[in-house]
């Protein structure tokens, strides 16, 4: 090959890079505008699994739009509440990346409550409603001067005996932050958690789903587990259940999951465990104003998680129980 | 095989190194011609037949026979009705019999038939060589000639449908395998792929659970969803025709344009000679002057026009939806052409109100046409119809996507116009559009054009909809 082509060919290569690397630096300021999520780093308090980094920010527009700053503990909430008297715990769903902080439950709830009580956010994504029971001893351990209340949010009370066994005994595993290392260095760069997020459904598609059963022995492990704290602590626990909906053919509402939930809730009122059912509150809803509680304006309706009108909904229903509680009407 | 997966990728990168060293290395033109042709052959028999092997031998049947009778041209005929009976027995037995039965109220089973890949396609190029030799207007070519002509991979699922002329012209030729064919090749899929992926693929999300639930949703959002079907049919499909050009350019072959600005169109008659351009040429050569065109009569024009379009819409598929989106149209041109002779518009210059109130027509009437095309039975499209002018409350759904793949095609469509007012290109005819569409093809060698093309396939990564959707027209 003739000197001259070597050297176009490596001038040109240097040029591609160079091009490449300015590429990169447009289009994370582009990404910006897109999607930024921070990262888990390790929960120092030991109530959840991890957080996210605190005092970090999040803006994204993958689902739903919406943009905010993570607390000083890395949870979703406009400040640290040091001694909260109702404590939300529950998923991604109360974690409420997906919409406006001040369109959360949590800052809902503390609208509503007005000062007279405050509520604080401590739910984060991957926490389903075992791992949520598995952290109750530990939330109750670090606000137990103040807490009155304990709001558990969940989508589903398909329970398995053997998960549940774990959860009460503490012995599910914790998930790693991955903060460390180079997985954490790469999480630090938003293109690349963007590509990540975008590129996660093919790289580890969902696994099949398990047949929804109803497994009687573990709702009576949970329940009793859950009375159990109850009576030791003194601390009302309220279950917040927000099943998934879905619209038949001639736009009526229904819901996932209900005969199930229609046992786990004859069973829950035997232990005297408060369940506030979404249902009725979403099913209103939708008749009245014809929104569906879960679903963004970029993409599919009735799927995905609680949106502005679900967390109205949620802060309502928890308001009013609560109210009811206390016999205030 | 699916032209958007990792084994396409890997099958088309080692057919291409194949081709490429061949072309660096054997010097005589007709030689590596010949094998280059022979190898881009056998890929296009693997591409049918990775899914099914009975996908390649159903189409080298079909190959063969067009070969043979284009050769004994007297019995020409033959092998068109070959070709015909074919499409009938895989895509329409069902559907006609279904019909039938119903009619006679008897039960039918249906007969478990698999529908061969790009057999819509590749029958209309088999007819097309044929009915060209007969004409003259064509030789017949030798057997790789023919098999390449109507096997060729990167137009076998989903067209376009090349005049057979177009085609045989580029086949002798030493093809240009390197930089400077893959540069403009690569962009023009890029183009595509942002067509398909970020924007379509995310409308189809939203138009989806619309089309399931027509009677959920409040009248505002069904026309929202009307709208978003134009976009996403023209990104869709412009988008596969846009990976398809480029494919075949790296392989040194030239592809048709399939679509030129289509929502720019003034009328239906217009519209129709900038959406799926290859198949109105191919259902207006073959289909309409075979019936008499409009040379038997005004009334004998209407007709055949009418049954042109009725037989264009039922080759989409087997459902009456089809038959109704075609017979629409087919009742549109006729109704536009009658319209034309009354008024005499084709020789008035109209302002640019009027202008812009025929394209915005043009674009509903389309939209809405597109309602039969989409739907999945009459039903629901009678009541995705009916919800949008019954002014009735339900779910109200702005989508985001929605306006992003306005923004992106109306901002595509205006540098088009642009551009083409830049060039000086003129109106053919009054009441139609002078712009014309352009791939976006850069100049690689210049820095800030490699950026681009780098934050392009960037925004891909990020932005695409990345659970798997197929093409709409790979269905047909």
């Amino acid at each position: 090959m003739p000197k001259s082509k070597i050297a176009n060919f490596f001038k040109y290569t240097a040029k591609f890079i160079t091009a490449g690397i300015v590429a990169f630096l447009i289009l994370s300021v582009i990404i910006c505008g897109y999607y930024i999520m921070p990262r888990h780093t390790e929960n120092p308090n030991g109530n959840t699994d991890y957080v996210w980094v605190p005092n970090s920010i999040w803006v994204k527009a993958t689902e739903g739009v919406s943009y905010g700053r993570f607390d000083g503990n890395g949870y979703n909430n406009e400040k640290v509440i040091d001694n909260p008297d109702i404590l939300l715990v529950g998923s991604s769903h109360i974690e409420a990346t997906n919409v406006y902080q001040n369109e959360n439950a949590a800052y809902l709830l503390n609208d509503m409550f007005n000062g007279k009580h405050s509520v604080y956010n401590v739910g984060i994504s991957g926490h389903d409603f075992m791992k949520c029971c598995q952290y109750l001893p530990d939330n109750i351990a670090l606000y137990r001067n103040s807490l009155k209340y304990i709001v558990i949010e969940t989508s589903g009370l398909s329970l398995n005996f053997n998960y549940a066994n774990r959860a009460v005994n503490h012995e599910i595993p914790v998930s790693e932050s991955r903060s460390g290392g180079i997985i954490g260095l790469l999480q630090k760069i938003p293109l690349l958690r963007a590509v990540y997020q975008n590129w996660y459904p093919v790289l580890s598609p969902a696994g099949s789903t398990a047949e929804v059963t109803v497994d009687e022995q573990a709702n009576d492990l949970i329940l009793n587990y859950l009375s159990e704290i109850e009576k030791e602590t003194g601390i009302k626990l309220i279950i917040a259940y927000q099943p998934l909906e879905y619209l038949d053919s001639d736009g009526n509402i229904h819901f996932l999951e209900d005969y199930i939930k229609n046992d786990f809730l004859k069973k829950a009122d035997d232990y005297g465990i408060d369940i506030v059912d979404l249902r009725y509150s979403f099913a209103k809803m939708y008749k009245n104003d014809r929104v569906l509680p879960h679903g963004f304006i970029t993409g599919s309706l009735g799927s995905g998680h609680l949106n502005k009108y679900g967390h109205k909904a949620f802060a309502e229903a928890v308001y009013a129980e609560i109210n009811e509680l206390e016999g205030v009407y | 095989m699916n032209i958007i997966s990792l084994t396409f990728l890997v099958f088309f990168a080692v057919l291409y190194l194949a081709l490429y060293i061949l072309n660096k290395s054997v010097k005589k033109d007709s030689l590596c011609v010949r094998i280059s042709n022979w190898l881009i052959i056998f890929a296009s028999f693997l591409f049918a037949g990775y899914a099914n092997v009975w996908f390649a031998v159903i189409l080298f049947a079909l190959t063969f026979a067009a070969y043979f009778f284009a050769k004994r041209i007297k019995l020409w005929y033959i092998g068109v009705v070959i070709s015909v009976l074919s499409l009938c027995f895989f895509k329409y037995f069902n559907f006609f019999v279904n019909s039938f039965s119903e009619i006679l109220g008897k039960d039918y089973t249906a007969l478990n038939i698999i529908l061969p890949l790009g057999i819509s396609f590749y029958t209309f190029s088999a007819i097309s060589y044929i009915v060209d030799v007969k004409r003259g207007e064509v030789k017949a070519h030798s057997f790789a000639d023919v098999a390449l002509y109507i096997a060729f991979f990167p137009k076998l699922t989903s067209g376009p449908i090349q005049k057979s002329a177009d085609f045989f012209g580029q086949i002798n030729k030493r093809k240009d395998i390197g930089v400077s064919s893959f540069a403009p090749a690569i962009q023009i899929i890029v183009f595509g792929l942002v067509k398909k992926f970020v924007l379509a693929d995310h409308l189809m999300l939203f138009i989806n659970q619309i089309y399931e639930l027509p009677k959920a949703f409040g009248s505002f959002t069904l026309f929202l969803a009307v709208i978003a079907y134009s976009l996403q049919i023209y990104l869709d499909f412009s988008g596969y025709t846009d990976i398809a050009v480029g494919i075949a350019k790296m392989l040194g072959f030239d592809l048709p344009r399939n679509f030129n600005l289509p929502y720019l169109a003034h009328n239906v008659t217009e519209f129709w000679k900038r959406w799926h351009i290859t198949l109105s040429e191919w259902l207006q050569k073959y289909i309409y002057i075979p019936l008499g065109g409009n040379r038997k009569g005004k009334l004998r024009t209407y007709f055949n026009l009418f049954a042109t379009m009725v037989i264009g819409g039922l080759w989409h598929g087997a459902n009456w939806t089809f038959v109704i989106w075609g017979a629409l149209h087919g009742l549109a041109l006729v109704i536009h052409k009658i319209w034309m002779k009354l008024t005499k518009s084709p020789e008035k210059k109209h302002s640019v109100i009027v202008n812009v109130f025929s394209v915005l027509l043009t674009f509903m009437f389309t939209s809405f046409c597109w309602v039969f095309f989409r739907a999945d039975s009459l039903k629901t499209a009678i009541d995705m119809i009916s919800g949008v002018f019954a002014f009735r409350k339900g779910i109200e759904q702005p989508y985001l996507w929605l306006f992003v793949a306005l923004i992106a095609v109306s901002v595509a469509t205006f540098a088009a116009v642009v551009k083409s007012a830049k060039k000086g290109e003129k109106i053919k005819k009054q009441n139609t559009s002078f712009a014309n569409g352009f791939y976006p093809v850069l100049n690689l060698k210049k820095f800030w054009n490699i950026v681009i093309l780098l934050v392009v396939s960037g925004l891909i990564s990020v932005m695409a909809f990345t659970v798997s959707s197929p093409f709409i027209y790979g269905n047909f």
